[in-house]
């Protein structure tokens, strides 16, 4: 719930991260005043860190072993991966759009609502564990895991934009759209980079990342022309005798 | 007259930032030209269609609020396509030549869409230009993006073949 967003006094590690449950709009004001950032910015990057090594442990205990913690590493790289490949682009798209330059508050903002995001990924935590509990077969754990993904992107999205509005940005709306797209399309291909998350139970070796087999967007035109009757392989590849 | 030359310098540099993105992935380097040609071409082609236009029914600014707009059109569409360059290159670096060619003409396009956007601001104001000007504009940036999207594609296609 976000309270009346005054410029508070500094809060630093736990307090910061309650103040970003209970009170997101004093952060917001901080954030807005430039006050604190590189502070700031280390307590989100280390939420971030947890929340989402948490997640993915969760994740990773479908199959279980060392895909626990391969997921527990695996998730904030492609969290924290993202975010700085993607913030200068919220950055130069509100430059474009006439807003002052403002990388350090728009890289802490970008954090915070990823860290807002990793705090919703472990609050959904015990739903991936229940369905771990009753042997979730894996395409429902699969879709399990990105409705999972989407609240907490959600979440973010909703912080992200909410600060743009607060500081009062020309087109707020629009570069909190577009930065949203981009960040998603970007999220999407890291993730499908650092597969596998949860493997597939006929998987006997687990790899730490699959090799690279093309881009989630060729994988995805490929499947729609599968769909139309356009095969682009001779034969479907079949598992190795073990 | 700095502040033009700035303009023009980010407008040269997104664009050409772009294009060497897809040059790398691609190993052609059609694209190094082609993306930063196609930004100027229609801008020189079709702004003085709108001017005359804009002009010839009454709603056109003075010569040099105009050549300020266009100034900070470009500017906008140079830094933005800076900012998609490392998103880009990244997403570029593991797809098909035809996926590359796709979110490359995506980051291009996105650029013209915020400078259409700051151009219109620019022209007519913040709020939305009233009837005949909305349509007058909206037509001219229709053809604009036809005329760029085809002559794109048109550069790109034996690169991507």
């Amino acid at each position: 719930m976000s309270g009346p967003g005054v410029v508070g006094a500094p809060a630093g590690g736990l307090a910061l991260v309650d103040q970003l449950l209970r009170d997101r709009g004093a952060v917001l004001a901080r954030i807005e005043a430039g006050r604190g950032l590189t502070g700031m910015m280390r307590v989100f990057v280390a939420t971030i860190v947890v929340g989402a090594a948490l997640t993915g442990a969760a994740m990773g205990s479908f199959r279980g072993g060392a895909q626990i913690g391969f997921a527990a590493i695996k998730l904030p790289i492609a969290l924290l991966g993202t975010a700085a490949l993607c913030a200068p682009a919220l950055t130069a798209l509100g430059r474009g759009l006439g807003r002052p330059a403002a990388l350090a508050r728009d890289l802490a903002l970008v954090t915070m609502a990823l860290a807002v995001g990793a705090l919703v990924l472990v609050a959904l935590v015990p739903v991936l564990l229940v369905a771990r509990a009753v042997d979730l077969e894996y395409h429902g754990s699969i879709l399990l895991t990105v409705g999972v993904g989407a609240v907490g992107g959600a979440a973010a999205i909703a912080v992200l934009a909410g600060g743009l509005r607060r500081a009062a940005v020309r087109d707020a709306g629009l570069a909190a759209a577009l930065f949203a797209l981009i960040f998603a399309v970007v999220g999407a291909q890291g993730a499908w980079t650092l597969r596998p998350w949860l493997v597939r139970p006929r998987t006997p070796e687990v790899p730490f990342v699959r090799s690279l087999e093309g881009s989630l967007y060729d994988a995805v035109l490929d499947t729609a022309r599968s769909a139309t009757g356009r095969y682009t392989r001779a034969e479907a590849p079949l598992p190795e005798a073990p | 007259m700095s502040s033009i030359s700035s303009s023009v310098a980010s407008a040269a540099a997104g664009p050409l930032a772009v294009g060497a993105v897809l040059t790398l992935r691609l190993h052609d380097p059609a694209p190094l030209v082609a993306v930063p040609a196609v930004v100027f071409a229609v801008a020189a082609l079709t702004l003085p269609a709108l001017y005359i236009a804009a002009a010839v029914v009454g709603a056109a600014p003075p010569i040099g609020d105009v050549v300020r707009a266009v100034g900070r059109a470009l500017h906008a569409l140079g830094l933005v396509h800076l900012g998609l360059v490392m998103p880009l290159a990244f997403l570029v670096a593991s797809s098909g030549s035809e996926t590359a060619f796709a979110l490359g003409a995506i980051a291009v396009a996105t650029g013209a869409a915020i400078a259409l956007k700051v151009l219109r601001a620019a022209l007519f104001g913040d709020g939305a230009p009233a009837g005949g000007r909305a349509v007058l504009f909206w037509s001219w940036a229709a053809v604009a993006l036809v005329i760029g999207g085809r002559l794109f594609g048109e550069l790109m296609t034996e690169v991507v073949a």
